[in-house]
This record gives structure tokens, sequence and C-alpha cells, in this order.
């Protein structure tokens, strides 16, 4: 009988079960962030781990799903679990626009394009952000969900979106073309397959994730701004993906929700240097040449040993 | 009404020439870079905003300049090699690793620049007064002439290096085919490395020299890359004149709207036709590096 236990999911059943016994309610606040980042970063890791390609904008997704939130409990009075339910519809819809027009560009192109795009709608909303109701884009509103509540469906979403992207990956056609286009573009290219089509899909499909996270983010903290938006949230995500791991999915998972934690802690204390640190661990990831992260290998083989010793 | 116009346009050309005199000179070393490297340095705009920010805390102009573009050779330098490094380990002719790298470089110094800025906006006083009077649209400030001027004779320079210079040879060759080259047993890495140095050396010298005259704050970091990029995706990397009389062009484009037009508008404007322009283009005659 295979009793290959998973790590995330073996993670995600401790944090359920400790969880309860030992986090005071503002430390799981911090958490819940540090795990909904973690998603965000992940959602990512199907472009840049499997396709190949440095996506800039996909904080852009992040930010429309919380404000679908956000602006849906304001204007309409909708309860925030509706809000919740569509984030990912936005995701899905705002990742496809962007795939639509990134998907033409490839490699350092796509990542200067994305980049582009995301500033542009970034300014966009910094200029007419007093149009829409608040000054410079701050909008408070209460949640009328209880933290812990989502701090339980933030685990849920990450075991859940682990598994369906370990799935599609793994299995589908989508997952295996991604990769292709990550080793060959041109020689997929010419085998007659449509591959602007397919970095469209996946770039819608991470969306859902990231707009799904975006949504859980507003409705945790009840307060959401312009500056969601910015870029530096998006380099943020790509160099957690860089230093956890590409193509390995639970790598950025628990890298990201990691180092974001430390984020936290970093900034009540220092103030700053977070960037300074992420920075420093992706050269020096990129020097050594360890794209996917020694450190998860060796805790794969010494769990293995565990077991067989057992 | 004509009247008006008439006596705007041969001001607003000249401003747009003098602006896209040196946005032309910061799109340069971008593409000589990118085609010494065969990857995108996405820290280029941030380094050369390093450079300004150290000059604006230095109390003399001068020297704060000079030795700003000093300090900033060496971090383009270390980019260089780190960059060349990493596109020779990989087995695969991947190019995350390089972009990587870069852009581990510009988490760094953007963190760096954000808490010596702090959100604030910085614009000195011209280090030279005075005003210049040109015939048909009256005075103009000596500095801004003064550094368009430098900024020309520096493209020059930067011309008759690559196209009369037999080091301007080796590094031209290598641009197209480095392998072929080291084969012949020319050694490739010194001058690529020296590009990033001199390259780094010239926008971080440039972009010191035009705070007084645009100012400076955190985003202008990201606002040079992609008017940088903008340039060399434009106006074709292969040759530097396309790109400096494309910065030009861009410089009028923007001054001339930017008369009329809110300059932030005007930005989103250009950077929208660009988006499309782009995407149009690598639909019909795709660009690679």
């Amino acid at each position: 009988m295979n009793t290959k236990v998973n790590p995330i999911t073996f993670s995600t059943i401790l944090m359920i079960v400790v969880a309860p016994l030992l986090l005071p309610l503002n430390l799981l606040t911090l958490v819940s962030a540090a795990l909904i980042f973690g998603i965000f970063v992940m959602s990512l890791d199907i472009i840049l781990g499997f396709a190949g390609l440095f996506n800039f904008a996909q904080i852009i997704v992040f930010g429309f799903g919380a404000y679908t939130v956000a602006l849906l409990k304001i204007w309409f009075k909708i309860p925030t679990w509706i809000g919740l339910m569509l984030s990912p519809l936005v995701g899905l819809v705002v990742g496809l626009a962007i795939g639509l027009i990134a998907s033409p560009f490839t490699k350092h192109y796509f990542a200067v394009m994305t980049l582009f795009m995301g500033e542009v709608i970034h300014r966009v909303f910094m200029y007419w952000s007093g149009d829409i109701g608040a000054e410079s884009g701050v909008f408070i509103f209460g949640t009328d969900v209880h933290p812990w509540a989502i701090y339980y469906l933030t685990l849920l979403a990450c075991l859940g979106s682990y598994w369906i992207c370990r799935f599609l990956m793994k299995n589908s056609v989508l997952g295996s073309i991604l990769k292709a286009i990550r080793e060959n573009e041109i020689r997929i290219k010419f085998s007659g397959c449509n591959i602007e089509q397919y970095k469209t899909l996946s770039m819608g499909f991470s969306g859902s994730i990231a707009g799904f996270a975006g949504g859980l983010w507003s409705a945790l903290f009840g307060v959401i701004d312009i500056h969601m938006f910015h870029w530096i949230y998006s380099a943020e995500a790509l160099a957690l993906n860089l230093v956890g791991g590409l193509g390995t999915l639970y790598g950025p998972l628990v890298i990201g929700s990691f180092l974001t934690f430390l984020k936290f802690v970093l900034n009540t204390y220092l103030g700053a240097g977070y960037l300074i640190l992420l920075g420093l661990l992706v050269i020096i990831s990129v020097a050594v040449q360890r794209m996917h992260s020694r450190f998860f290998e060796y805790t794969n083989r010494w769990l293995r040993s565990v077991r067989r010793s057992a | 009404m004509l009247d008006e116009v008439l006596k705007i346009i041969p001001q607003v050309l000249i401003g747009g020439l003098i602006f896209g005199s040196y946005t032309g000179l910061l799109a340069i070393g971008f593409a000589l870079i990118t085609q010494s490297s065969k990857s995108i340095n996405i820290a280029y705009g941030s380094v050369a905003v390093l450079g300004a920010a150290i000059t604006t805390y230095m109390q003399n102009f001068w020297v704060g300049t000079l030795t700003a573009a000093l300090l900033c050779g060496p971090i383009g330098l270390c980019i260089g090699f780190l960059v060349r490094r990493s596109s020779k380990l990989s087995h695969d002719s991947s190019y995350v690793y390089p972009l990587a790298i870069s852009f581990g470089f510009f988490l760094i110094i953007q963190e760096i620049e954000s808490n010596m800025m702090a959100g604030s906006t910085y614009k000195p006083e011209y280090p030279i007064g005075g005003y210049v009077d040109i015939g048909i649209i009256g005075l103009y400030p000596t500095y801004t002439i003064l550094v368009s001027a430098l900024s020309l004779m520096l493209f020059v320079f930067i011309w008759f290096f690559l196209y009369k210079t037999k080091i301007g040879t080796i590094i031209r060759a290598s641009f197209n085919n480095s392998e072929l080259l080291s084969t012949l047993g020319v050694d490739v890495t010194i001058p690529i490395v020296l590009i990033f140095f001199v390259s780094t050396f010239l926008s971080s010298l440039a972009a010191s020299l035009t705070t007084p005259i645009i100012g400076l704050d955190v985003e202008r970091g990201l606002n040079i890359l992609l008017w940088s990029f903008l340039l060399v995706f434009l106006g074709g990397m292969k040759n530097i004149i396309n790109t400096f009389v494309g910065g030009i062009l861009l410089g009028e484009a923007y001054f001339i709207s930017a008369t009329w037009l809110d300059p932030r508008v005007v930005e989103f404007i250009i950077f929208t036709v660009v988006i499309g322009v782009m995407v149009i283009r690598q639909k019909r005659v795709p660009v690679e590096l």
C-alpha cells in the first residue's frame, strides 16, 4: 500500500489541529495573511515555473479580486461570502484579458510587456481612484466573516489549489504543453500547436487562483487601498518563486508563506530590509544554481528515510 | 490662434529635442547591455536612479555626480559578471537565470532607494544658473542646453568608439555571435563586462545630470527602464543611431502633447499606444533577442 504523505497535506493537517491551541487572534490574522500571499505566489508558479514566463501583471489580478469583495460590499451591500465566491471568476476574466494582450510575446519581452501593463493599470487606478468614492482608493469596510472562518477557508484554499494545480500540471494537456513552451517555444509552435491559446488559458487559470487569494485578503482585513496594484508585490512574488523552487508548486507555497510571515515580523522590528534579504536570496539561489530548491529535496529524503526506519 | 501656435512650435520642438537627447542616451546604454548579454537588465533604471539619489545627498553637485557614477559603475560590473556567469552555466539556453540575477539586484537597489527617498520628490536647483537667448524662442536655461549638448557629444563618442575603433568592432561582433568570436581566439567576457561598466556609469551620470531638470522620485527607476525598453523595442536593437533618433522623436511626441494635456495623461496615452503597436508588430514581425 502506498502511504506516501505529501508535505503540503501533512502540514495543512498539522495547522488545522494545532492552530486553535496555540494562536492568539492577532497572530492568527498574520498567519492567514501569510498563507494567502503564499497562495498568490503559488499561482505565479504555473506561469513562471511551468511556462517559464515572468508575469509582472499578476498583482493586478490579485487587486481586482480584492476590490470585487470590497466594492460589492460597499456599493450593493452584498455579503462578503458571495463576493468571495465571485472573486475567482473576476480573476479568471482579468487573467484571460492580460493573457490575450501579452501572449504573442516571448521571454524577456513578455516580462517587460507585463511590467508595462501592470504599471499602466496601476497608474489608471491612481489617477481616477478619487472618482470611485474614496481618497487614493482606500476603502474601509467591516468584514462580516469571522477570522477563524477565513483561516480555515485559507487552509482549504491552500490545499485545494495546490492539488488542482498539481493534478492539472501533471496529468493534463495544458501542463505538458506549458512545459514544452518552457523548453523550446519555437519547436512546439512548428509542431502545429497554438501556443498563444495555451499561454492565455494558463494565465486565466492562475488568475482565478490569484483572484480568490485577493478576495480572501480583503475579506480578512476589511481594508483595501490602491497600493494593492503596485508592481513591487508582483516582483516580491516572483522572487519568492525563484527562491522556493520553480515548477515544484509546494516550494513557492511554503517558502512564500514563511518568508511573508518573516516580512511582517521584520517590518515591525526593523522597518525595512525585507526586499534586500529577498534579492540576496534570489541572487544566491541562482548563482549557486539550485533552482529546484535542494532544501525540499533533502526534506523529502529525510521523510522517506524516517518512514523506512519506522 | 495661428500666431500662438507658430510661436509655440519651435519652443516645443527644441524642448522635445532636449528631452529626447537624454532619453536616447539612457536608451543606448540599455541597448548595449541588452545586446551584449542577450538578456534584459531589469536593474538598469534602478542603478541609474541610485546614482542620482547619491548625488542629491552630496553637498557639491559635480563631485557628487562623479562619485555616484564611480560608485554605480562597479555595481554594473558586478551585475554583468554574474549575468555572464549564469548565462554560461545554464546547460539549456534558459533565459530565466540571467534575468533572475538582474531581478535580484533590482529588488535590493529598489529597497535601498525607497528608504533613501522615503516617498518624497527632490528637485534641486540648477547648478549652473543663467539663461541663454535663443533667437526664435527667447530665453532658455543654460544648464538644460549644456546637458543636452553633453548627451549629444556622448552619443557621438559612443558611435565613434563602436564603429571606428578595433575594440568597438570586437564588441559589435560579439553582439552578433559571441560563440563564434570566442572560437576565433578573442576573449569575449572582458568586452561584455566592460560594456556593463560603461553603460551603468553613463546612465548614472545621465540620471544625476537630469535630476535638476526632471526631478527625482522612487518611480523614476521604473520610468527609465520602461522608456528605454520602449525605444529599444521600437527603434531596433542593432543600430544605436536608430535608438537615439527614436528617443528624439518620442521626446518630441511627449513634449508636443504635454503642452496641451496633463503630463500623466500623456504618459498613459503613450504607453497604451505603444502597447498596441508592440502587440501588432509582434504578431506581424516577431522580434527576438
